[in-house]
């Protein structure tokens, strides 16, 4: 018992003599602030809302407005040289405005050419991705419903509800460094009207909604540029080697360029629409086919509202 | 089994005396201003951690870089990102010694100075941080501002953006300590 206790004090008073070195303060410092550190929200996963064709995790910055302009040409391989590879034509343009409500949750309303389709759109993040994992990705909701006034010849919008169509959106995206992130994407997207054709290979019947799963990345290059890809698979029997419309899924591949308050990008992709709504039910060119439109998105963000 | 209890407390006593020679910061202030033609920027952080170990006269502290907090988070991203690049270089450390000796016991403000390894954007620098260390019952608070030249750091500016963030960034720090428990 008297040895224990010899042996207790002898501990103590080792313990009380110790100072510690410099460096283990050092250390001990370090791991305080790595700790402080892990509680952070990762940022730019990706530097602005959009990929090519796919929506990213990111949401405009509280207070601000996303001004954005979004440009497809026309196919690379349809006049060929006689339209400067597209150049000539338009595919779609799409200007938009976003504004961030809070850090997570933005609001937008945008125009585009193809079915002259007006869209409001929602993005939530409930999950941001935080450095030290314990949120090991981000997690974003889009809602989005279009209308489209268009001229209707044909008769097909007989109630003003077949005008509407809707997205939605499950965005699940993580950074994986300072030089890659990834993400992937459940998409459904539904048209009130649409006419029940068949393909002739399979007798499958188009439906109203069409499931899809979206994939993206970015790859940065440069601290100011970086490489972006993305693609959709479209699971949809009708859309399955359709002889009398074919379908591509869709592809994109850019280049991101990044210069303070601006991003650029300059992509190529075989999706003519610029919205979910429109190149994820119809999309009949394909890469092989030299469908590709070159293309590019400006976003300029601006500050509104007081802090 | 009296002399064990004797030692167990001298044990004891010496113990608190050799806590008193270190204190850590419980409170931090660091804020940095950039003043430029088209944009002043300036952010703060109180994430600091810091000791200073009197028989030493050490002083060290590690900043989480990406715990600075900006007015307009597109900055923010900025700054992390582009500038600090916190993912590879996540934390600012100074190491160095006070270079005064001052009498830490008696309240009141003397002037002082720090001299020791400034590292930022992983990139390490000798420098002499002028300020000063109030003493106040138990607490001790050290003030200071001095400047950094981003350009010492291996920060790159692109010319892009050289009308709106300055060379040189003014810094000021207030840390906070009590002896560590």
């Amino acid at each position: 018992m008297l040895k224990i206790n010899c042996l207790l004090a002898f501990f103590l008073i080792a313990f009380s003599l110790v100072s510690f070195s410099q460096d283990d303060l050092m250390d001990m410092l370090e791991a305080e602030a790595t700790e402080e550190l892990g509680n952070e929200k990762v940022q730019a996963t990706f530097k602005t809302q959009r990929l090519i064709n796919l929506h990213s995790n990111e949401t405009v910055k509280k207070k601000t407005l996303d001004f954005r302009v979004t440009h497809r040409f026309g196919s690379v391989g349809l006049y060929k040289a006689h339209d400067l590879f597209g150049m000539d034509n338009v595919n779609d343009i799409r200007i938009s405005f976003d504004y961030g409500i809070t850090e997570n949750l933005q609001v937008g309303i945008a125009r585009s050419k193809r079915q002259e389709l007006i869209d409001g759109s929602f993005k939530f993040r409930p999950l941001t991705q935080t450095t030290n994992n314990k949120i090991p990705f981000s997690l974003v909701l889009l809602g989005q419903v279009g209308f489209t006034p268009q001229k209707d010849p044909d008769s097909l919008y007989l109630k003003t509800a077949h005008r509407f169509n809707y997205t939605y959106q499950l965005i699940i995206a993580r950074k994986f460094g300072p030089s890659v992130s990834l993400e992937i994407a459940p998409t459904l997207t539904h048209r009130n009207i649409i006419r029940r054709y068949v393909n002739p290979e399979n007798e499958a019947e188009e439906q109203n909604t069409i499931f899809a799963l979206g994939a993206g990345g970015r790859f940065k290059i440069t601290q100011r540029t970086a490489i972006l890809i993305d693609y959709f698979y479209v699971f949809s029997q009708y859309r399955q080697n359709n002889t009398a419309t074919p379908f591509y899924n869709p592809l994109g591949i850019g280049i991101e360029i990044e210069t303070g308050g601006h991003v650029f990008h300059l992509v190529a992709t075989n999706a003519a629409g610029i919205v979910a709504g429109n190149y994820l039910p119809y999309n009949n060119e394909s890469w092989r086919g030299l469908g590709i439109k070159t293309g590019f998105n400006i976003s300029r963000v601006f500050n509104v509202g007081k802090r | 089994m009296k002399t064990i209890l004797a030692i167990l407390s001298f044990s004891m006593v010496t113990f608190s005396i050799s806590a008193q020679d270190l204190y850590a910061v419980t409170e931090s202030e660091i804020q940095f201003y950039s003043d430029s033609p088209l944009e002043k920027i300036e952010a703060i952080n109180k994430k600091t951690k810091s000791f200073f170990k009197i028989s030493t006269k050490t002083l060290m502290f590690v900043i989480p870089v990406i715990s600075f907090k900006f007015e307009k988070p597109l900055m923010e991203e900025h700054f992390n990102e582009n500038y600090l690049e916190t993912e590879k270089f996540p934390t600012a450390k100074f190491s160095g010694t006070i270079n005064e000796e001052l009498d830490y016991t008696k309240n009141g403000t003397y002037d002082a100075s720090a001299t020791g390894k400034l590292t930022i954007h992983g990139v390490e620098q000798e420098r002499s941080i002028n300020g000063t260390i109030t003493v106040k019952d138990s607490q001790l608070i050290f003030e200071g501002k001095f400047q950094i030249k981003l350009k010492d750091h291996d920060i790159d500016i692109p010319s892009i953006v050289v009308k709106n963030i300055a060379e040189v960034v003014d810094v000021t720090a207030k840390l906070v300590y009590e002896p560590k428990k």
